[in-house]
């Protein structure tokens, strides 16, 4: 139902003067509001823009405009509901600031570091970076470039990107602001089970008996997910829920079991509950006979910092993470040490507490999944921390059924379908395969129907490391895509800025908004976001899900695909691969990386055609106009082969044209079907009959617990920096702000990021809630306001300060301290003081 | 009206490093990104003024008064006291039908549990003045 827009002004006039004397009128519907072409909104399907939850959600649009959107009553994760987030995603596009036209730095009418952004045509802004990437590459080389990606691109786009750095221009120096965030687990599951990416599924929110959240504030970050553990925990009976985090938060409102611990003790509790499953004799024997080897890690591995600094120097064996094979009375062994008393002196958490939770795990009939994001991520210990609740859900056997789930919760809309998947990572490939493997490279190179040895062999530099090579100037030329690294990277002043400010850097940065990356950047180009653009997401279940293009993009504004591509053009064959190479293919000399990427058969098999539903109403496609193919369907079908056909066995996606009717689907996809629980029969097409269970990522079909100890973080406070902080995101804005900040109604809601404080941490140090104050670390320091009454209660001795706000940018305070096997930043822990304003 | 920050009047320093210049801004504004953080005003939730609008029929209903003082946990949900259905609390926006249903698509005699926390989809409004306009249109105002 509509209302005329005379009726609108006419009953907003009166609503306006019955509000002003404390009253509401009833708004009058006329007739001849129910006309059907003026009413008719067109509904179709999308994938939400903002986290890895991945809901579905309805686009409303008429005369070429977003109108309205809602959730998509079909979609199996959210069923009819969104978070706060997702109701306004009609209004992310349309910030006042859109830009429209390249922006370059010039000072009298030419390109300069130092110049002020000003207006010029797309030709002029891919001369300048085709100019500065051709004198990079020919003075420094293919480790000279550099590419920032994202979980947030679509699969095409970063499968494209991919394609365009590994073998166009033969570096490896891509890698996505997933590293921030998935890293760890990617890690943990390559090591404990071969295959990146959960086992379950959300279907196990409705299956368990309890859940266990570690270090995930799922309320705030995951809120569809966590309506439906509030709707199996109010529901069913004997059902339970344990949280465990470093301060209170809103999951604690759900809690049956609030466990407060102190950073990085996570690890002891982990092994407490390891030990008193042996200790109990509580194990699954069959099961461990069956599917489970035993390791250890090597450890005191530092912390990912500059190879000169004092941490990295004391390390024994600093980034190493070499595992071997231990027995299985070695392990019990050297769990010994973490006992209920070692385990809550350590976290601080009381001994009722801990024990709850160890005979939850340790319980056979309790079905339990487990959850974490964030938390366990960003630890200089993540992916050791990953493993070490694997080893408890392997012990009990409490894994791959329904119920019955250690789920690694994601951040980003396509961190798992696009990072992960497509391998956007510095040394992945698509499909779980990597660089450094020559059978990898030999597939990735026959699929693409290049050379043999077109993609080089060592891994390039990681995302934190991107930073400081830009400050070391030893990378040049440097493309930012779908993100904002400035604001999201930690240590900005020491790294980042430096870095990107370096003058013999040029940076560019692409993206829909100006942000401050943007302002750190040299040029930087209007983008299409979203449903301005065909695309395709996987979210933190598997599930892929398509979108057609709902609108056109503003004038000026281009899609990733369509900038990836068009640069493309500008580079031959011969000004940037070897001799030795083009002598393998002289064929493709004079042909342009364009040619030889985007029009190989594969990603231009596909046809201009018309995109319609199946109601008839007929989408625009604006890469398909401009190239002259279905851009998206070919990107995606030649990357499906990697799964279909590939050397790693698991990975297949299912065709384009069914995406596009069902509302996402979980891979492995086989004939048409999706997975719910993969490694089990009967759920997993490849699980060998007759074998129940096959852990097929490894070779032996088993899965690998491995011990590892607690180990100190990098930076604890001390007498001058006295206290923890903690940072992350709050529910009504996601990541770095640049959508949702420019939202009225999202901001309205939360305007500032505020420092969480304990009201007698505030009370020490003469703060009323509300008083400005200083955060300080040994690199820097914001201003904002003090909290002690919010929606986060931290102990004493920490602060929780969230990330979201431009105008006060709280990674100038963090630290880039990393896991040093996963290269994730720990964002959750460093040193700081609160001082007065 | 209940003010859940305090003004403070701090000289804004800028520094011209790594502004954008004319053209182009970031939500910081004119504050350079070495320069100091920028201030903030105080604010206020909007409290007694009557309903917010909806953009569209599917969005949730803003909340027009603070929420500081309402509790939801396992036990209770504070809201649901005014805005239940049968709250005979005046003026209080009723929960909508949609929230009797659950996920199975059962119709239930009360709210179903997967609506349990308000919080999650509706949302108080302070009185922040945007950092940018937004020029969204709802199909009432084409």
């Amino acid at each position: 139902m509509a209302i005329s827009r005379r009726g609108f002004i006419k009953s907003s006039a009166a609503t306006a003067a019955a509000a002003s004397i404390g009253i509401s009128l009833p708004i009058v519907v006329h007739a001849m509001d129910f006309d059907a072409e003026k009413n008719k909104i067109r509904w179709d399907k999308a994938a939400c823009r903002f986290c890895g939850v991945g809901c579905s959600i309805l686009v409303g649009t008429k005369d070429d405009r977003v109108i309205a959107t809602q959730a998509d009553p079909k979609s199996e994760v959210n069923k009819g509901i969104n978070c706060i987030k997702g109701y306004f995603l009609s209004k992310i596009m349309y910030g006042k600031d859109r830009l429209t036209s390249p922006m370059l730095r010039m000072k009298g009418g030419r390109y300069h570091k130092e110049g002020e952004f000003t207006p010029v045509s797309w030709d002029v802004a891919f001369d300048i970076m085709a100019e500065k990437w051709k004198k990079t590459l020919k003075e420094k080389g293919p480790e000279a470039v550099g590419m920032f990606g994202s979980g947030q691109w679509t699969i095409m786009e970063g499968y494209a990107a991919s394609k365009l750095m590994k073998a166009g221009f033969r570096s490896n120096n891509i890698d996505p602001n997933a590293r921030h965030c998935m890293a760890s687990a990617v890690g943990a599951f390559m090591r404990a089970f071969g295959s990146d990416e959960p086992m379950g599924c959300y279907d196990d929110l409705e299956h368990a008996d309890a859940f266990v959240l570690w270090g995930s504030n799922m309320a705030e970050m995951h809120p569809i997910l966590w309506t439906r553990i509030t709707n199996t925990r109010l529901s069913k009976p004997g059902a339970e829920v344990h949280v465990l985090s470093t301060y209170e938060h809103r999951c604690f409102d759900l809690g049956d079991n609030n466990m407060v611990f102190t950073p990085q003790t996570d690890m002891v509790i982990l092994n407490y509950i390891a030990n008193y499953i042996i200790q109990h004799k509580a194990y699954d024997q069959k099961f461990i006979d069956k599917h489970v080897n035993f390791k250890e890690t090597a450890t005191d591995i530092g912390y990912g910092l500059r190879p000169e600094h004092p941490l990295e120097q004391k390390a024994r064996n600093p980034g190493k993470g070499d595992m071997s094979g231990i027995t299985f009375e070695a392990y019990a062994e050297m769990l010994k040490p973490y006992t209920l008393e070692h385990a809550a002196e350590l976290s601080g958490v009381p001994k009722e507490n801990l024990l709850r939770l160890a005979q939850l795990y340790a319980d056979p009939k309790k079905k339990i999944t487990s959850l974490w994001t964030m938390g366990f991520n960003q630890h200089t210990r993540g992916v050791w921390t990953n493993g070490l609740l694997y080893n408890i859900h392997l012990l009990m056997g409490k894994i791959s059924e329904p119920g019955n789930s250690p789920f690694s919760l994601t951040g980003q809309p396509s961190a798992c379908g696009t990072a992960r998947e497509v391998g956007t990572f510095s040394h992945r490939l698509p499909a779980d395969l990597v660089v450094k493997n020559k059978e990898h490279r030999d597939f990735a190179e026959s699929v693409w129907k290049l050379p043999e040895g077109t993609i080089p062999a060592k891994p390039g530099y990681h995302a934190v490391q991107h930073n400081r090579m830009l400050k070391d100037g030893v990378i040049n030329a440097y493309w930012s895509m779908c993100n904002n690294n400035v604001q999201a990277a930690a240590n900005m002043n020491e790294e980042t800025l430096p870095g990107w400010r370096n003058p013999d850097n040029f940076v560019v940065v692409s993206d829909p908004y100006p942000t401050v990356s943007g302002m750190a950047a040299d040029l930087i180009l209007p983008t299409a976001m979203w449903v301005e653009k065909e695309g395709a997401y996987g979210n933190a279940e598997r599930r892929t899900q398509v979108w057609r293009q709902q609108v056109t993009p503003p004038a000026g504004a281009k899609s990733d695909t369509w900038q990836l591509m068009e640069f493309s053009k500008r580079f031959k064959v011969k000004d940037v691969w070897p001799a030795d190479l083009l002598a393998k293919a002289p064929e493709l000399r004079n042909k342009t990386l364009y040619d030889v990427l985007f029009r190989n058969g594969n990603v231009d098999k596909f046809p201009a055609q018309k995109v319609t539903d199946d109601r008839g109403n007929i989408y625009g496609n604006e890469e398909m106009d401009h190239f002259g193919f279905y851009v998206q369907k070919g990107l995606f079908e030649e990357y499906r082969l990697f799964g279909t056909t590939g050397p790693k066995k698991g990975h297949n996606l299912a065709a384009y044209d069914q995406l596009h009717v069902e509302h996402g689907m979980r891979w492995p996809v086989v004939d048409g079907k999706e997975t719910k629980w993969r490694y089990r029969e009967g759920s997993d097409p490849f699980v060998p009959a007759g074998s129940g269970l096959y852990f097929y990522g490894n070779k032996d079909g088993r899965a690998n617990i491995i011990f590892a100890p607690y180990e100190q973080p990098p930076e604890m406070p001390d007498e001058t920096f006295d206290m923890w902080l903690c940072t992350g995101r709050v529910l009504e804005h996601w990541h770095s702000g640049t959508m949702t900040q420019r939202v009225p109604e999202l901001y309205k809601a939360m305007p500032d990021a505020q420092i969480f404080m304990h009201p007698e941490d505030a009370e020490k140090r003469g703060f009323k809630r509300g008083d400005m104050a200083k955060v300080q670390s040994r690199r820097g320091e914001i201003t904002a306001q003090i909290e002690t009454r919010g929606r986060n209660k931290p102990p004493k001795g920490l602060i929780f300060v969230p990330w979201f706000d431009a105008r006060r940018l709280i990674n100038k305070v963090t630290l880039d301290a990393t896991d040093p096997l996963s290269k994730q930043t720990d964002y959750k822990k460093c040193a700081v003081r609160v001082v007065k304003a | 009206m209940k003010a859940f920050t305090v003004a403070l009047s701090l000289v804004v320093i800028s520094s011209v490093a790594w502004a954008g210049g004319a053209n182009v801004h970031s939500l910081r504004g004119d504050t350079a990104l070495d320069a100091p953080s920028a201030q903030t005003a105080a604010k206020t939730w909007q409290d007694g003024e009557g309903k917010i609008q909806r953009n569209y029929a599917q969005q949730p209903p803003l909340v027009p008064h603070s929420t500081e003082d309402l509790t939801i946990d396992r036990e209770d949900n504070s809201c649901l006291s005014c805005h239940n259905w049968n709250s005979e609390v005046p003026g209080a926006t009723k929960v909508g039908v949609s929230h009797f249903v659950n996920r199975d698509g059962q119709a239930l005699s009360n709210i179903s549990p997967n609506r349990y926390f308000c919080t999650q989809c509706h949302v108080p409004q302070s009185d922040a003045k945007p950092l940018v306009p937004n020029i969204f249109k709802s199909l009432a105002e084409e």
